[in-house]
C-alpha cells in the first residue's frame, strides 16, 4: 500500500525537477515564469505535506461538535498551513514583477526570446 | 547545448535528493517529533482565544512573518507600479479587439458587490474557520478584477488604492506597535481581551489584524491588476515613444 | 532602552506613509529621518550588546519555539550599525542623485516609489541579521531580495529590465531551494528555531544535514554571490543606479554572506570548507580576470565584488576565528572602498554621460576632488599600505598562512595574484582620470593601444575625440552637477578607509567580539 506522503512527495519533487529544467532551458521569458511558478507550486506541496498525518482534520475548533481535547487530538499539524499561506502569496507577489518587467521588456524588444537579448544567458 | 546541461544537471540534483532522503519521507508517521504544531494546538485557546489553529499561528505567534508577508505585497505593488510605468494608464482597448458587451458590463457591475461581501466575510471570520485576511482580500480584488476586464473604459485611481494600501499598513503596525507601550513590551503581542471562544468579536487583536491584511491585499491586487491591465486613473496617457531615454546611473 | 524592533516597525511604517503621502519631498525628509534615527541608535545598541551580551527580542509575547526566536547580538548589533549608517550615507547622496537616475514615464512618482523601496531594503537587511528563526529569515530574506530586484530596474532602461530580470529569475530558483531546506528541517526538527534546528541536525542520519546545508547554502549563495551562483551580478550592479549598486555592492551580499556563514557555522554544523573554499578562491580567479577585460566602470568594479567576496568567504571558510575576524575586517573595508568608488562612478556617468571607462579621460582635471575619492578608495580596495585594504588583506594572509593546509597556501597564491590584477585594472583607470589626450590618441583613432596603457579594441566613445581635437582637451561636461550634499557621503566611505588604515588596532580590537559572536547562536 503506497502511502498517501510518499504520492505526495513524489509528485512535488517531480513537480521541482520539471520547473527546474523549464526554468534553465526555456528562451522565452513567459515560459521561464511559468517553470519558476510550477517550481513554487512543487515547493509548495512539499511543505504542506511535511504537516500531513494519516486522517487527521483540520485545525480549527469547531464548538458544539465533541470536547476540544478530543477535536485536538486528531488535528493536522498546522505550522506548515502557516508556512505555505506565507510562501504562496511570497510567490506571486515575485511572478507579478517578473511579468512586469517582461511587459516592458517586450514593449522596447518586441520579443520575449533570450535568444535575441543580449548575454542574458543563464 | 543547453538542454544536455540543464538535464544533467537535474538529473544528477534528483539522485542526489533521492538517495539521501528519499526513504525516509516515504514512511507515513515518521518518529513522532514533537513539533511546534502541536504545541500550537495546544496553546491556540488559551493564548489567542482564536478557534482556527493556522489564524493564531499566522496573525499571533508567528505575526512578524505575517507582517513581512504583506510587506512583500506592499513591494510588488509598488514594483509593479514604478515599472509599468507608460503603459499603466493606456486602457485596455489597445490589448483587447472590444469589451464584453451588455451582459458581462452589467453583470460584472451586479456581482460585485456580492463578491466583495463574501470576500469581507471571509476576512472578518478568519479566526473562526478557513480564511482569513489573505484569502478574503484576494475575493475582493477579483470583484475590481472582474469589472476591470469587461469594462475597458473603466478606470481606478491607483491614488486611492495607494492611500488605502498606506492606511492599512500604518494599522497593522500601529496595532503591532500596541503591544510595545503596554506592560508586555512585545512588537505584536496580543493585548486585547480575548474574549469567548467562537464569537465573532474574540481573540483580541487578531480580527482587527487580519480586517487591515485583507484591506491591504485587496488594495494591493487592485493596484497590481489596474497597472498591468492599463487602466491606471492616475497614470499620464501613454507617450508615443516606447523607449525609455536613458539617465545617468 | 529602545526596543530594536523599531528596527523593522519604523522602516515599514515610513514606507507606508511616503506611499501614503505620495509627495517627493516628504518622501525625502521622511526617510532621511528614520534613517537617521536608526543610525543614531545603533551604537548605543551596539554597546549595550558588547557590555551585557546578547539581547534576546521576544515577539507577540510568545516564546520561542513556539513564536519567533529574535535577538541582537554583537554581530547583528555590528552589522545594523553597518547598514544603517551606510543606508543613512547612500540616502544622502540619493536625494540629488536619483532625479537623474532615469528619464522616463512618470519618473516624478517613480522617486517616491524609490525611497520607499530603499526603507524596505533597509528592513530586510535588518531583520535578516536579528532572526533566529529559519523561516522568519527567508521571509525577510524575500523582502530584501524583491526590493533589490525591483531597484534594479529602477531606471527602465533595457539593460536594466534585463538584469532586473535575470536577477529575479536565480533569486527565485534560490528562494525555492531555501523554502525545501526548511521544509525538510522542520520535518527533522518539528521547530523552526534555529537552536533547534542546529541540535536536530547533528543527530539526523548524515544524508539530512548535508541536504539542508547544500539547499541552504544554493539559495543564499545566489544572493551572496558566490561562484558559480553569481552570473546576475555584473549586469545587475552595473545597470542599476549608483546609489543602488553602493548599497548591493556595499552591504547586501555582504551581509548574505555573513548569514550563510553564520548559519553554516551554527545550524548545519558545517560551512563545507573545503568545497567552499575553492569556490571561493574560484570566484576571485574569475571575477578580477573578467573585471581586467571590462570598458565600462561600473561593469568593472562589479566584477571586483565578484572577486572580493571570493576573498572574503575565502577567510570565513578557513574555519578559525581569527579567519572570521579577518574576513570581516576585508567585509568592513569594502563596504567603505566599494560603496565610495559606486557613488563617485555615478558622478562621472551624470557628468559625461558615458559609461565607458575612455570617456573618463583626464576628468580628473576638472573634477579633482571626485577623482582624488575615487583614487584614494582604489589604493585601499588594492591593498596598498597605510589604507585600511592593506591591514586587512594582509591578515588573511597572515591566517592563510598559519592554516598550513593546501587551501590556505592555494588561497595565499591566489589572493596576490588577485592583488596584482587589481592593481592593473584600478590603476589604468586612474591613469587614465589624470591622464591627457595624448597627441599618440588623438591621431590613432582606429583601434590602436591608447596611451601606452596597453588595453586593446577601438576607442570606446569616439565622440570624446571628435570634440576634444587638441591634445590637451578634457571631456566636456555637459550635464548637472551634484551638490554638496552628496559629497558628504562619498567622504565619509573614504574616511572609513583611511581611518581603517590609521587606527586599524581599534578596528581590529572592535571586530574581535563580532568575529566571536559569527560562531555562536
Amino acid at each position: 500500500m503506497i502511502s498517501v506522503s510518499a504520492v505526495l512527495y513524489t509528485t512535488s519533487i517531480i513537480l521541482v525537477l520539471l520547473g527546474l529544467y523549464g526554468a534553465l532551458t526555456r528562451k522565452n521569458l513567459i515560459r521561464t515564469v511559468i517553470s519558476l511558478d510550477v517550481i513554487d507550486l512543487g515547493v509548495n506541496i512539499f511543505l504542506i505535506t511535511i504537516g500531513y498525518i494519516k486522517d487527521g482534520r483540520a485545525p480549527i475548533y469547531v464548538i458544539g461538535s465533541g470536547s476540544l481535547s478530543v477535536q485536538a487530538a486528531r488535528m493536522a499539524d498546522p505550522l506548515p498551513q502557516a508556512l505555505v499561506l506565507t510562501a504562496i502569496v511570497i510567490g506571486f507577489g515575485v511572478t507579478a514583477v517578473a511579468l512586469t518587467l517582461i511587459m516592458r521588456l517586450y514593449e522596447k524588444r518586441k520579443t520575449v526570446e533570450v535568444s535575441e537579448t543580449r548575454g542574458l544567458k543563464w | 547545448m543547453r538542454k544536455v546541461i540543464g538535464f544533467l544537471l537535474i538529473a544528477s540534483f534528483a539522485f542526489f535528493i533521492v538517495s539521501l532522503v528519499a526513504r525516509d519521507l516515504w514512511i507515513d508517521d515518521p518518529a513522532q517529533v514533537r513539533t511546534i504544531g502541536q504545541a500550537a494546538i495546544g496553546q491556540t485557546i488559551p493564548q489567542s482565544g482564536a478557534a482556527n489553529t493556522v489564524t493564531a499561528i499566522v496573525v499571533q505567534f508567528r505575526g512578524l512573518d505575517t507582517l513581512g508577508e504583506v510587506t512583500v505585497l506592499f513591494l510588488s505593488a509598488i514594483g509593479v507600479a514604478l515599472l509599468s510605468g507608460e503603459f499603466a494608464g493606456r486602457g485596455l482597448n489597445e490589448l483587447f479587439a472590444d469589451d464584453g458587451g451588455f451582459i458581462l458590463h452589467y453583470g460584472t457591475r451586479l456581482v460585485l458587490p456580492l463578491i466583495a461581501l463574501v470576500g469581507a466575510y471571509i476576512v472578518a471570520h478568519g479566526h473562526l474557520s478557513p480564511g482569513g485576511g489573505f484569502p478574503g482580500g484576494v475575493l475582493i480584488a477579483t470583484a475590481v478584477f472582474a469589472v476591470l476586464m469587461t469594462n475597458v473604459q473603466q478606470r481606478l485611481s491607483t491614488r486611492l488604492m495607494a492611500v488605502i494600501e498606506g492606511l492599512a499598513g500604518l494599522a497593522f503596525v500601529g496595532l503591532g506597535t500596541l503591544g510595545l507601550l503596554g506592560d508586555k513590551f512585545s512588537f505584536l503581542a496580543n493585548v486585547l481581551p480575548k474574549g469567548e471562544l467562537g464569537f465573532l468579536f474574540s481573540a483580541g487583536i487578531i480580527p482587527l489584524i487580519y480586517a487591515a491584511v485583507g484591506t491591504k491585499v485587496a488594495a494591493e491586487l487592485s493596484t497590481l491588476v489596474t497597472s498591468l491591465t492599463g487602466s491606471d486613473k492616475d497614470a499620464g496617457p501613454a507617450s508615443v515613444s516606447a523607449g525609455g531615454k536613458g539617465g545617468a546611473r | 532602552m529602545v526596543s530594536p524592533m523599531i528596527l523593522i516597525a519604523l522602516p515599514l511604517a515610513t514606507a507606508f506613509l511616503i506611499v501614503l503621502i505620495g509627495s517627493r519631498v516628504a518622501a525625502r525628509w521622511l526617510s532621511l529621518a528614520a534613517v537617521a534615527l536608526l543610525a543614531g541608535l545603533a551604537p548605543f545598541w551596539f554597546a549595550e550588546v558588547l557590555r551585557n551580551g546578547p539581547m534576546a527580542i521576544v515577539l507577540a509575547d510568545v516564546l520561542p519555539p513556539l513564536g519567533i526566536a529574535f535577538g541582537l547580538d554583537a554581530l547583528s548589533a555590528g552589522f545594523v550599525l553597518l547598514i544603517a549608517a551606510s543606508g543613512l550615507l547612500v540616502l544622502l547622496y540619493s536625494v540629488p542623485y536619483i532625479p537623474h537616475a532615469g528619464q522616463f514615464e512618470g519618473a516624478k512618482k517613480a522617486e517616491t516609489r524609490y525611497y520607499a523601496l530603499f526603507l524596505l531594503l533597509l528592513a530586510g537587511s535588518f531583520g535578516l541579521v536579528m532572526t533566529r528563526d529559519i523561516f522568519n529569515l527567508f521571509v525577510f530574506f524575500e523582502i530584501l531580495c524583491i526590493s533589490s530586484y525591483i531597484l534594479v530596474a529602477y531606471s527602465q532602461e533595457e539593460r536594466s529590465l534585463e538584469a532586473g530580470i535575470k536577477y529575479m529569475i536565480l533569486g527565485s530558483i534560490g528562494s525555492a531551494f531555501m523554502l525545501v531546506a526548511i521544509g525538510l528541517s522542520y520535518r527533522v526538527a518539528g521547530s523552526l528555531a534555529m537552536t533547534d534546528i542546529g541540535q536536530a541536525l547533528a543527530t539526523a542520519p548524515h544524508g539530512y544535514a548535508l541536504l539542508v546545508a547544500v539547499l541552504f547554502t544554493l539559495g543564499f549563495g545566489i544572493e551572496a554571490a558566490i561562484f558559480p551562483l553569481n552570473t546576475w551580478l555584473p549586469d545587475a550592479h552595473s545597470s542599476a543606479p549608483s546609489s543602488i549598486s553602493a548599497v548591493l555592492s556595499g552591504f547586501v551580499i555582504e551581509v548574505a554572506l555573513v548569514v550563510l556563514v553564520r548559519i553554516g557555522i551554527t545550524v548545519f554544523g558545517t560551512l563545507m570548507e573545503p568545497a567552499m573554499g575553492v569556490l571561493a578562491l574560484a570566484g576571485v580567479v574569475v571575477g578580477e580576470l573578467a573585471a581586467l577585460g571590462q570598458k565600462e566602470l561600473k561593469r568593472t568594479l562589479a566584477f571586483s565584488s565578484i572577486g572580493q567576496v571570493g576573498i572574503m568567504l575565502f577567510a570565513f571558510s578557513l574555519g578559525t576565528q581569527s579567519g572570521d575576524w579577518a574576513g570581516l575586517g576585508q567585509l568592513l573595508m569594502h563596504t567603505g572602498a566599494k560603496s565610495a568608488l559606486f557613488l563617485v562612478s555615478g558622478y562621472f556617468i551624470l557628468r559625461t554621460g558615458s559609461h565607458e571607462i575612455e570617456a573618463y579621460r583626464g576628468l580628473a582635471r576638472r573634477m579633482p576632488a571626485a577623482a582624488a575619492f575615487f583614487s584614494l578608495a582604489a589604493l585601499s580596495l588594492v591593498g596598498m599600505p597605510p589604507f585600511f585594504g592593506f591591514f586587512t588583506k594582509f591578515r588573511i594572509i597572515e591566517v592563510a598562512a598559519a592554516a598550513r593546509s593546501a587551501l590556505g597556501y592555494a588561497g595565499i597564491v591566489v589572493i596576490l595574484f588577485g592583488t596584482v590584477i587589481e592593481a592593473v585594472y584600478l590603476f589604468r583607470i586612474v591613469r587614465v582620470l589624470y591622464g591627457g589626450v595624448t597627441a599618440a590618441a588623438a591621431a590613432s583613432a582606429n583601434g590602436a593601444t591608447i596611451g601606452g596603457l596597453g588595453a586593446p579594441g577601438s576607442i570606446a566613445d569616439s565622440t570624446l575625440l571628435s570634440v576634444a581635437g587638441a591634445p590637451s582637451s578634457v571631456p566636456t561636461l555637459a550635464r548637472a552637477d551634484l551638490p554638496a550634499l552628496a559629497w558628504i557621503a562619498v567622504a565619509a566611505f573614504v574616511a572609513l578607509v583611511l581611518v581603517g588604515g590609521f587606527a586599524f588596532p581599534w578596528f581590529d580590537q572592535a571586530l574581535q567580539p563580532v568575529a566571536a559572536a559569527l560562531a555562536a547562536l
